[in-house]
């Protein structure tokens, strides 16, 4: 079963000699427990496909449908109720809540989703070696451990879909690694679907698909 | 070097043109608020002192007529011959200005030498003369005056006032006689007394003519405690807008080291950038004070006219002593706001983390010093409240009092939104808690500014509320006598008596004397104890029959200020020529002075021959004793009825409370738009903790909705916290500071109702402060939000 | 600014004179009468009061002693200045009076001022029976050559009886005294022989006194050059029995005119051509804020004068509206004897 689907995906960002196309034309499907690595230099479009993805950003023309949702026919309450229910997003920086504690926020989004489960936050604080500072705020973490909470909190709300965009992209290789497998062990128990933007060909060899863009298309 | 810096320091505000806006019109507005009230003040003192220096009111002794006797140019040769050295005055009428003739040659203070007009020549004061002026009064002047003396103006003149040489001002008036005579401090040795003399004229004591300046110190004191509550609000803001903006630059101030720029040239620079913005904040905050004085000031001049007699002019001129004051006060304002962030750059390290520290954690730090000032100030508060004495002590007690209660605010606050975040439930309400109270010290300024407004506005409210239904039961209580009849002379008394005692139902004479008792000025009232007297009068203490014992003249009434300064109470012994008991404290708002109040026979027992100046009269059928009166030679102005006297005092007070209304809505408009400034200058800072819960599946108008929702829980609990301040407030007011001020206590009263409206004001500004800061949040483009995440499309 | 003080600039001095000549007294006199050369003096009548002429005055200095030896000095003015020629009834007079009262002691200088409108009774000068007042002050007596003087202060007053002793004096021409080499002049004459007794009442108590009196008689319209910054006057009493007035207007850079008067015991007069009376500066003293020459050195050669001129009290201040110093002086030289010494113009 599809559970991201974009058929000929068009936005383009106002510029001061008119639109400059950044999608053109995108087509890509993800089914269940499927990973996708999607690489492509900087300004190919990566981070925008994702943002559409998650409904953040609305395409101009084109299909996003998410869990079989059609993204067009939602309006902005509709569109927050998929990145609620159905999807998850990392991101490379400042996903954390900074006034709530790591446990908070490791709750937050399945809260918001009606689907806190206690055990599951545990488990996940617990592999991904956050036990011992659920009490803490997040400035008082390190980086990869922002991280790490930011992950948990993503599949502690037991998203069809995650989406991350570079979520190791600002820590160290050693530290990104160890995250990234943990990241990929959680994702395959909870049998999510996880759409990865990436420049690292490493970190996209890791993952079951790979999908190059280039100059705002699927090559 | 240092353009470029400047520059670079400059490029600051253009990219923050709302935090340059909100700088200086907070400086503008503290600084105006304080200018304005200093500008009523000092155009209100300089009326009082050319008054009392042109007219010597309160500062000499006096030699005036008797009653019925006129006083001749003679009369004052006589004297000036015996070695009495005295200075004619005459006075009187053109249209409504004052006339006032002076003999420069012998008047008190001749020769403080200043400019001379010189333009204006000796022949002028000999043939037609001269007048002089204020500006209002010379174009007042020029319509009515058509004798041929010229008006000039003079800039120190007092209002509605025209002085000239005493032989214009005869001639003007038609008159040949002298009004009073002013006795000059230095008398030569020798001289006999004036009994002996001229036993047709008698001596003033200048204690007698109340000094205008000291009755209206109290209201001047006010109004600049006022002033200076504003200035704290409106320095709430600059102090918060320069630490933003220092905050926010500490990654250029690192680079700028980084490349080169020394230290001390950047401290320097930015000093130099805080006082130009300063200057230019206090000279629009002082623009901004002369449009508000100009404004109040007509109704400044009318209540002091109202309540005190004191002559101020209804204009207003530039006067330095207060845009000065504005101009340091805002320089002084921001360096204070600016001095601790300078010395936290030059100790700073130059490749110290260009990160601005989070608010969070600078606050934790703060709010201990915060917890521990405020205690101690509210215990500074308390031990004033309990022991201390005089007005200065009172104003120390409420300034300590309101300064304890600002900074205990984020205090109290933090453990509220604290529990309500363990009791939510729903994890956006917990959300919104958390933030809530991550919100607070970049708020906590902006609160505690509307802290200090609204618990002023109650506290005002409240004052200003007891004394109205104090003073209406007051006149209810003192007016009973529906016509009052003022009487010139014996002849017209002897006349007019039985022509009362016909027509009323009640005649109450009213006789009265000044004296000097147990050491205090005061008047004493010679009544006739009567059904009106004994009905109407409340006190505030008494013994069982009070009104008996005073007709047997075997006790005295005494009003409060009188009880409060001799420090004597019912039963106590007033030392008058044969000591009397006090009866009974009548409470007495309707003078500053004080007062010993007998029974007729009593009185004219110590002062035989003394006529009735007044009576009241008692009637159902005022028109009708009018006319009788009338009829008998009476004279129609000096027939007052009753409901004119209570409008004529109501209205008085009115215009007193007008004025401090308007400060208090200047008051909280301020605090307001602080509130809106934070906002406003917070919006960047938040963008990056709203952003996870937005990509998280929260639309950004229901974001907006909780941050309105926010600035309005913000205002309730400061809303709260104010009543009890407020209150405490009020209390100060009425029983310290009013009792030290006018010398009466004020019973408090409580209205629900006002402080439900200025709660409901309150929160009605925080929603609007936050409203559009809110707006921007809704409208925002989901890339700006985006953009926190990463910096790569 | 207040008005009080402006109403009093512009009456008394409402011209910009203030800056030219001291007190005003070089102005213009237009519309004032003129003193003029070879004068006959019509008295009594000549001893009241001018009203036709800007500026007058009646001046009384006396070198005093007590019982006990001690010094003093005592001074009576009346000064008459005319806003405009002529006199008017009631508050419409242009005349304007004021008074200078002082006393100096070897330790102390008391002195008082008095000012009154002219047309209404506060003062006045009638030539005969002479009486001359101001407020309670008063120099009176059935002639000019029999008077009773009194004046009071807050700390101190006088009462005193006057004798003369010898005639009138004239100074200058007859009468006529030049006081620049414009021409300014005034009418001047003395009577400088009074026997003079009475009482001081001093804040010490009373104190009984006896000495001599001298009073000078001046009116005129334009008494200074608008050059001249001051006048330096002196009139001494030697023990000879012989007496010297002298004076020198100070013109400034050094300059001064000077004229002065030699009178013999029983009234003779020689009067002195510019340049004749010659004074120095030997000492000054800080008084009141400012440098006052209070020794002087004082010669004429022509009548072997080589004198020294001290303040017997050097504080003699008159600190008025118009301040000057005015104090007795003691002289010692060629001429021994006492004085009065005048000093206007040290600002």
């Amino acid at each position: 079963m599809s559970v991201l689907t974009l058929e000929n995906v068009q936005k383009a960002y106002p510029g001061t000699d008119g639109p400059v196309p950044v999608l053109r034309g995108v087509d890509l499907s993800l089914t269940a427990g499927e990973t996708l690595a999607l690489t492509g230099e900087s300004g190919s479009g990566k981070s925008t496909l994702l943002h559409v993805a998650a409904g953040l950003e609305i395409a101009d023309s084109g299909t996003v449908a998410v869990g079989g949702t059609d993204m067009a026919t939602l309006n902005d309450a509709g569109r927050a109720e998929v990145r609620r229910g159905k999807v998850a997003v990392i991101f490379q920086q400042f996903n954390l809540i900074p006034s709530l504690t790591v446990g908070a926020n490791i709750d937050f989004q399945a809260r918001l989703a009606g689907r806190h489960d206690p055990a599951r936050s545990a488990r996940l604080a617990d592999a991904l070696g956050l036990k011992d500072h659920l009490q803490k705020y997040p400035e008082a973490l390190s980086g990869g451990q922002q991280q790490r909470v930011a992950i948990a909190r993503a599949l502690a709300a037991d998203p069809a879909l995650l989406l991350a965009d570079e979520p190791t992209g600002n820590l160290d290789e050693d530290t990104a690694s160890a995250v990234m497998d943990e990241m990929l062990a959680l994702v395959g128990d909870a049998g999510a679907a996880l759409l990865m933007v990436t420049h690292s060909p490493l970190m996209a060899g890791r993952m079951g698909r790979h999908v190059h863009l280039h100059n705002g298309a699927v090559e | 070097m240092i353009g470029t810096t400047l520059g670079a320091l400059a490029s600051h505000w253009r990219r923050h043109k709302l935090q340059l806006f909100a700088l200086l019109a907070g400086l503008a507005l503290a600084t105006g608020l304080w200018a304005g009230v200093q500008a009523i003040n000092a155009e209100a003192r300089a009326s009082y002192d050319a008054a009392a220096g042109t007219l010597g009111e309160g500062q000499f002794d006096q030699i005036v007529p008797r009653r019925g006797e006129i006083m001749t140019v003679e009369d004052y040769i006589t004297l000036r011959r015996a070695g009495w050295r005295v200075s004619p005055v005459i006075e009187g009428r053109i249209g409504d200005v004052r006339v006032l003739g002076l003999e420069p040659l012998t008047s008190p203070g001749r020769f403080d030498i200043g400019r001379v007009a010189e333009d204006s020549g000796m022949d002028d004061f000999i043939g037609p003369g001269l007048l002089f002026a204020d500006a209002v009064t010379v174009a007042r002047l020029d319509t009515d005056l058509n004798t041929g003396a010229r008006v000039i103006e003079a800039a120190d003149a007092p209002p509605n006032i025209a002085v000239g040489d005493i032989g214009v001002v005869a001639r003007l008036l038609g008159r040949d006689d002298i009004d009073r005579l002013l006795v000059l401090p230095d008398q030569p040795r020798g001289q006999p007394p004036l009994a002996q003399v001229a036993p047709q004229l008698r001596l003033l004591a200048a204690a007698q003519t109340a000094d205008v300046g000291e009755l209206t110190d109290s209201f001047h004191l006010n109004l600049t405690a006022f002033g200076l509550l504003s200035f704290a609000v409106g320095l709430f803001i600059v102090h918060s807008t320069i630490g933003l903006a220092f905050e926010q630059r500490r990654g250029l101030i690192r680079s700028l080291r980084a490349l080169g720029v020394p230290l001390r040239t950047l401290v320097s620079l930015m000093a130099l950038e805080v006082a130009l913005l300063a200057l230019i904040g206090g000279a629009l905050g002082v623009a901004l004070g002369y449009v508000m004085a100009a404004a109040l000031l007509p109704d400044v001049a009318g209540a002091l006219r109202g309540l005190y007699g004191a002559e101020v002019a209804g204009s207003l001129s530039l006067r330095p002593e207060w845009w000065v004051s504005g101009m340091a006060i805002a320089l002084l304002g921001s360096a204070v706001a600016a001095g601790g962030k300078l010395w936290q750059i030059a100790r700073m390290p130059p490749l110290a983390s260009a990160q601005p520290r989070a608010w969070a954690e600078a606050a934790r730090a703060s709010a201990r010093w915060q917890g521990v000032a405020a205690l101690g100030l509210g215990l500074v508060a308390l031990g004033l409240a309990l022991f201390g004495t005089g007005l200065i002590a009172g104003f120390v007690t409420l300034a300590a009092f309101l300064i304890a209660a600002a900074l205990a605010l984020p205090v109290i606050i933090r453990p509220v939104t604290a529990f309500a975040q363990s009791r939510a439930h729903s994890p956006l309400a917990q959300w919104f808690w958390a933030d809530t109270r991550q919100q607070l010290p970049g708020l906590s300024l902006a609160l505690m500014a509307l802290l200090l407004a609204v618990a002023a506005n109650i506290g005002v409210s409240t004052m200003v509320s007891s004394f109205r239904l104090t003073f209406t039961a007051f006149l209810d209580q003192r007016l009973a006598p529906e016509l009052y009849v003022q009487i010139e002379d014996p002849e017209e008394a002897a006349r007019l008596q039985p022509v009362m005692e016909a027509a009323a139902d009640e005649v109450l004479p009213l006789l009265r004397a000044d004296a000097v008792v147990a050491g205090q000025p005061v008047q004493v009232l010679g009544i006739r104890v009567g059904p009106t007297y004994r009905e109407n009068w409340v006190f505030l203490g008494q013994t069982a029959a009070p009104w008996d014992a005073v007709e047997a003249a075997e006790a005295v009434i005494v009003n409060e200020q009188f009880a409060r300064r001799a420090d004597l109470w019912v039963g106590d012994m007033v030392p008058l020529d044969t000591p009397l008991p006090v009866a009974a404290v009548v409470a007495d708002h309707g003078n500053p002075s004080g007062q010993v109040i007998l029974g007729d026979a009593l009185f004219q027992s110590l002062y035989p021959g003394t006529i009735p100046r007044a009576f009241g009269l008692r009637t159902d059928d005022i028109t009708g004793v009018r006319d009788r009166l009338r009829a008998a030679g009476a004279d129609p102005e000096a027939m007052t009825d009753q409901s004119a006297l209570k409008r004529f005092s109501l209205q008085v007070f009115e215009r007193t409370f007008l004025v401090t209304g308007a400060l208090n809505i200047l008051t909280l408009a301020v605090a307001g738009f602080a509130m809106l400034m934070s906002l406003l200058t917070l919006a960047d800072q938040r963008v990056p903790q709203l952003a996870p819960v937005w990509a998280m599946g929260m639309t950004r108008a229901s974001l907006a909705r909780l941050e309105v929702i926010r600035a309005g829980v913000f205002a309730a609990i400061v809303a709260l916290v104010a009543l009890p301040v407020g209150l405490g407030l009020a209390w100060v007011l009425l029983v310290r500071v009013n009792v030290e001020a006018f010398g009466w206590r004020l019973p408090m009263f409580l209205f629900p109702g006002d402080y439900a409206v200025l709660g409901a004001a309150a929160l009605g500004a925080a929603l609007l402060a936050a409203l559009w800061p809110s707006l921007r949040l809704a409208r925002l483009a989901p890339a700006r939000l985006l953009q926190v995440f990463a910096h790569e499309r | 600014m207040n008005v009080k003080a402006l109403l009093i600039l512009a009456f008394l001095w409402a011209q910009p004179a203030w800056t030219q000549g001291f007190a005003g007294l070089g102005t213009d006199a237009d519309g004032f009468a003129m003193p003029a050369p070879d004068p006959v003096f019509d008295f009594p009548a000549d001893h009241g009061a001018h009203p036709d002429y800007r500026i007058e005055w009646w001046y009384l200095t006396a070198n005093l002693t007590a019982a006990d030896g001690t010094a003093y000095g005592l001074q009576w003015t009346l000064f008459r200045s005319a806003l405009a020629p002529g006199e008017a009834e009631g508050w419409q007079s242009p005349q304007i009076w004021f008074a200078h009262a002082a006393v100096t002691t070897p330790n102390a200088h008391y002195a008082t001022e008095r000012f009154a409108r002219g047309g209404i009774g506060a003062a006045g000068v009638q030539a005969a029976p002479f009486r001359a007042w101001i407020d309670e002050w008063a120099l009176e007596g059935p002639d000019f050559d029999t008077l009773q003087m009194r004046a009071a202060g807050p700390d101190f007053a006088y009462d005193m009886a006057l004798e003369a002793q010898g005639p009138l004096v004239f100074h200058g021409a007859g009468g006529f005294s030049v006081k620049s080499e414009e021409g300014q002049a005034s009418y001047y004459y003395s009577q400088p022989f009074y026997r003079i007794t009475g009482t001081l009442d001093l804040p010490g108590g009373p104190v009984e006194v006896t000495g001599n009196a001298w009073l000078d008689r001046e009116w005129s319209s334009q008494l200074l050059s608008a050059r001249q910054e001051g006048w330096d006057w002196f009139s001494l009493s030697f023990d000879d029995g012989t007496k010297m007035m002298g004076f020198q207007l100070r013109e400034g850079e050094g300059q001064a005119y000077t004229a002065g008067t030699w009178i013999t015991p029983d009234g003779a007069t020689d009067a002195f051509e510019n340049g004749m009376f010659q004074s120095e500066a030997l000492e000054t003293a800080q008084v009141a804020g400012r440098d006052v020459p209070t020794a002087w050195r004082v010669t004429v050669p022509a009548r072997g004068v080589d004198v020294e001129v001290r303040a017997k009290n050097p504080n003699a201040w008159m600190d008025l509206s118009i301040p000057y110093w005015e104090g007795p002086v003691t002289v010692t030289g060629s001429h021994p004897g006492v004085g009065y010494l005048e000093m206007t113009g040290y600002e």
